[in-house]
């Protein structure tokens, strides 16, 4: 049936690569290997090293630098109420969002 | 086109392993079948062998939209035939109520998304929260999986229960399939016993033919493959089963 309207896209929810438990991002890909989604892969790097242990221990420490990015302002307000709800630092929320979607 | 919610609140029962068979005898049957994966231990997912895939069915929720489900329906290993909208860990997250229209947005996200398919089967997690509850309302039907132990008719009371409240709440077409014994044993008396106890209780809901339990059931899932590809006794008794109770299911 034609739409008049173009085709949705669907993105990944913005949780979807933190374990539901631990909140920290998930260290192996799902079943059906690694994803491939609008050419980047959702899944961790297999050269950071991760392992399933990293799901209980986190990512190793890094140092925290300032990132000078504009984000619209309705982001920005449901990334504040996304850490709070989970009652972590909005910049430790934004860091884990990026590690785990970045290749 | 029919869509049936697989449910028992209790785990390891057999649902995965209905999904599957009754996929497998559309399979078998050359009709066209779509697998939801509501699950966040992904079973069926795995067992569909599907290839890498961008998104889950977690997504489509987090979105919501009408017919986005569309976006993420992937082929899998079985063939045309059958495909899927795949699940892994983080779909755990979606298994809280978010908002008003939380339980029906599986409902609105397959609209217009599952036409071609003659049959969707939704593997549903064993509990009773969101996903559980998306998975009613996007139903026409529910079928209740039990195993003929001591427990089977408080697991199908409470699980029959469940769909009673999903018809008066999110879905008023709902309708119970069945109540479909799996992993029995034929020569023990006890699974007799406790078919019977069933049978007295809820009389044609309990579904004819029951489930044999067999181990060619794992090994087909272990090789990624449906039951009905799989060349054994066992493998036909079980095939035959499922393909009655799909059947039952298109009428
Ligand atoms: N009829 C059968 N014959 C032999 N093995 C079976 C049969 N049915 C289920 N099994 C096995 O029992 C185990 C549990 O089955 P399955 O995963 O289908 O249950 P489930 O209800 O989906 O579990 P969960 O609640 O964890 O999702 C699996 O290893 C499956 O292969
Ligand atoms: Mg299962």
């Amino acid at each position: 049936m034609a739409s008049q309207t173009p085709r949705p896209a669907l993105s990944r929810a913005a949780d979807a690569d933190l374990h539901p438990v631990s909140g920290r991002p998930l260290p192996a890909p799902v079943p059906g290997g690694v994803k491939e989604g609008k050419g980047k892969s959702t899944s961790l790097k297999p050269g950071k090293g991760a392992t399933s242990a990293d799901a209980l221990t986190g990512p190793p420490k890094d140092k925290y630098v300032d990132l000078g990015a504009r984000v619209p302002k309705s982001v920005r307000k449901r990334l504040r109420a996304e850490a709070k709800a989970q009652g972590v630092a909005a910049d430790d929320l934004l860091s884990r969002i990026l590690d785990a979607y970045l290749p | 086109m029919s869509a049936v919610a697989v449910l028992s609140l209790k785990g390891g029962v057999g649902k995965s392993t209905t999904v599957l068979g009754l996929a497998g005898a559309a399979w078998a049957r050359g009709i066209r079948a779509l697998v939801i994966d509501l699950d966040p231990q992904a079973n069926a997912t795995v067992a569909l062998d599907p290839p890498p895939f961008a998104f889950t069915v977690g997504d489509v929720l987090a979105d919501g939209r009408p017919g986005i489900a569309r976006e993420a329906i992937v082929r899998t290993g079985w063939g045309p035939q059958v495909d899927l909208l795949p699940s892994e860990e983080a779909v755990a997250h979606r298994n809280r109520p978010e908002g008003a229209d939380s339980a029906t947005r599986l409902r609105v996200s397959l609209a217009g998304a599952v036409d071609g398919y003659d049959i969707v089967l939704i593997d549903c997690p064993p509990s009773l929260d969101e996903l559980t509850r998306n998975g009613l309302a996007a139903a026409d039907s529910a079928l209740v999986v039990t195993e003929p132990g001591f427990f089977a008719l408080q697991g199908a009371t409470r699980a029959l229960r469940a769909v009673e409240a999903a018809r008066t709440s999110v879905n008023l077409r709902l309708q119970p399939a069945g109540v479909l014994v799996n992993r029995v044993r034929g020569n023990l008396s006890e699974h007799r016993y406790r078919i019977e106890e069933l049978r007295g209780v809820y009389g044609d809901l309990v579904l004819n033919p029951v489930i044999p339990e067999r181990s060619a059931v794992q090994q087909a899932q272990g090789a990624g493959v449906p039951v009905q590809a799989w060349r054994s006794p066992g493998a036909a008794e079980v095939s035959d089963a499922f393909d009655d109770i799909l059947d039952r299911l298109l009428t």
